[in-house]
């Protein structure tokens, strides 16, 4: 016989040193993740004013929000390597961003896709493992193609399609690629990831802001407990 | 000292939870706590254990306001047994709309006591001793006796017969808890095994966390399967 009393806790490995918060301190019984994976490579700085604006107008009125305790949001940043710039913190610990400051050649898309994903499902797991139950949202938001990724789309494609399948996790995961611009390899970057939605957006800070009020509602949606259905 | 809250809906209930708690800090040293269970054959269930418990506390804030200390719970409950009365004459209510058990707290922190009145079934934990309120399923619900008192005095004497009360001193752990906290049932296959009421009510794991009930509840599902079938209401004072 099993008995909880001895279960051991501590030797969950609650993937600290991608600095995510403690879960033992976590003082709710369920949470949202929201990951974002964000492009920084060159071609970004059209539009990355308008995405540093929209993206603190998000934390600020989420930091206000009835949720903001629910809320918990992990950032990665992608271009030539993959930097994880936080793990999941209370929406209330996101600092203000500025994504321009880390721009470099190259778009490790799948990479940081993978490690966003891996982390995510991880955190979730060990969240889970100590009777926080979890939502967990991965938005994409990128403008051009994979050129420099060492990890497959279909790795990726694998782990979702997984997700989908297994029935306590098939109606707690969602994930959105917003493909920035006109480039027209957002919808083969979609497919072959397998991530569920796509949303085309534009450039311009109205197209941010819309993008972002998007994500917004997301997040209200799933912590209503409604299931949910994309519409852009 | 650590209070700790939790109302949770049985599996059996599809609509509404007929369960209420409440717990109320008082002042830096009393609080006043609640757990309902309204009665599932009678009518709008949820409806007479919000309406039971949301009178109390406020008979509660304002006994408590009136600097009364002595037999509070007594008082309380006297005040807002006519109040129901009064409900339920004014609005054209039947009994059955007004069934619900009531286990109330009043702990004094400044003294190390606690004082518990009981009209129906439930539970309690006190320093890790597990008490059942039990009625062989048929509760005395506090309702049907709205018509059975005129004074305090009258009261004080249908009181007698009909409530389960407790005195305790050097509080550790105290938990009042609805009936729902037996009605936990595995809905698939799953070897492990735990003493939930132990888990519940006397584990002190996440003790310090304020949603530890909740965890429990959810680390109940996921690692055993277990849920709870009749709604739950707990308060567990931890101190």
């Amino acid at each position: 016989m099993k008995n909880i009393q001895n279960f051991d806790f501590d030797s969950l490995d609650f993937k600290l040193d991608f600095a995510n918060f403690n879960p033992d301190e976590v003082e709710t019984d369920e949470t949202i993740n929201a990951v974002f994976v964000v492009d920084t490579s060159p071609s970004v700085v059209t539009y990355i004013n308008e995405l540093n604006n929209a993206f603190n107008e998000f934390t600020e009125n989420m930091q206000k929000s009835h949720i903001a305790d629910k809320l918990f949001v992990s950032i990665i940043e992608f271009n030539k390597d993959v930097n994880v710039i936080s793990g999941f913190q209370p929406v209330a610990n996101i600092p203000k961003m500025d994504f321009s400051k880390r721009i470099a050649g190259y778009t490790s898309l799948y990479d940081g896709v993978h490690k966003a994903l891996e982390n995510a499902l991880n955190y979730r797991e060990n969240l889970e493992n100590s009777g926080v139950e979890t939502k967990t949202l991965l938005f994409v938001i990128t403008d051009g193609e994979d050129n420099n990724s060492k990890k497959s789309p279909n790795s990726i494609k694998k782990i979702i399609d997984k997700l989908k399948k297994d029935e306590k996790s098939a109606f707690s995961f969602t994930s959105i690629l917003f493909g920035v611009g006109n480039d027209a390899s957002f919808e083969k970057a979609q497919k072959e990831m397998g991530i569920e939605h796509l949303a085309k957006i534009g450039m311009s800070g109205n197209q941010m802001k819309k993008m972002i009020g998007f994500i917004s509602q997301s997040i209200s949606t799933v912590s209503s407990g409604k299931p949910h259905a994309p519409v852009f | 000292m650590k209070i700790h809250k939790l109302i949770k809906i049985g599996s059996n209930h599809k609509n509404f939870c007929e369960d209420y708690i409440f717990a109320e800090k008082l002042s830096e040293t009393i609080i006043f706590a609640g757990v309902f269970d309204g009665c599932s054959s009678g009518t709008d269930s949820h409806f007479a254990s919000a309406l039971t418990a949301k009178i109390i506390k406020s008979e509660g804030i304002k006994k408590h306001k009136e600097n009364v200390e002595k037999d509070f719970l007594k008082i309380v409950l006297f005040e807002s047994l006519k109040k129901i009365k009064d409900f339920k004459n004014s609005n054209y209510l039947k009994t059955d709309e007004l069934l619900s058990t009531i286990i109330l707290l009043y702990i004094d922190i400044e003294k190390n006591t606690a004082e518990i009145i009981a009209i129906g079934d439930g539970f309690l934990q006190i320093n890790g001793k597990k008490i059942k309120i039990d009625q062989e399923n048929t509760p005395r619900y506090a309702a049907y006796y709205l018509d059975e008192f005129s004074d305090y005095e009258s009261f004080e004497n249908l009181l007698e017969e009909i409530h389960i009360g407790v005195k305790t001193l050097n509080l550790k752990d105290i938990t009042i808890s609805t009936d729902g906290i037996l009605s936990f049932e595995k809905f698939e296959e799953n070897e492990n095994e735990t003493d939930v009421f132990e888990f519940l009510t006397q584990d002190l794991f996440l003790s310090e966390n304020n949603a530890m009930l909740g965890r429990k509840i959810n680390i109940l599902k996921t690692k055993y399967s277990l849920i709870n079938q009749d709604d739950l209401g707990i308060v567990r004072v931890i101190f």
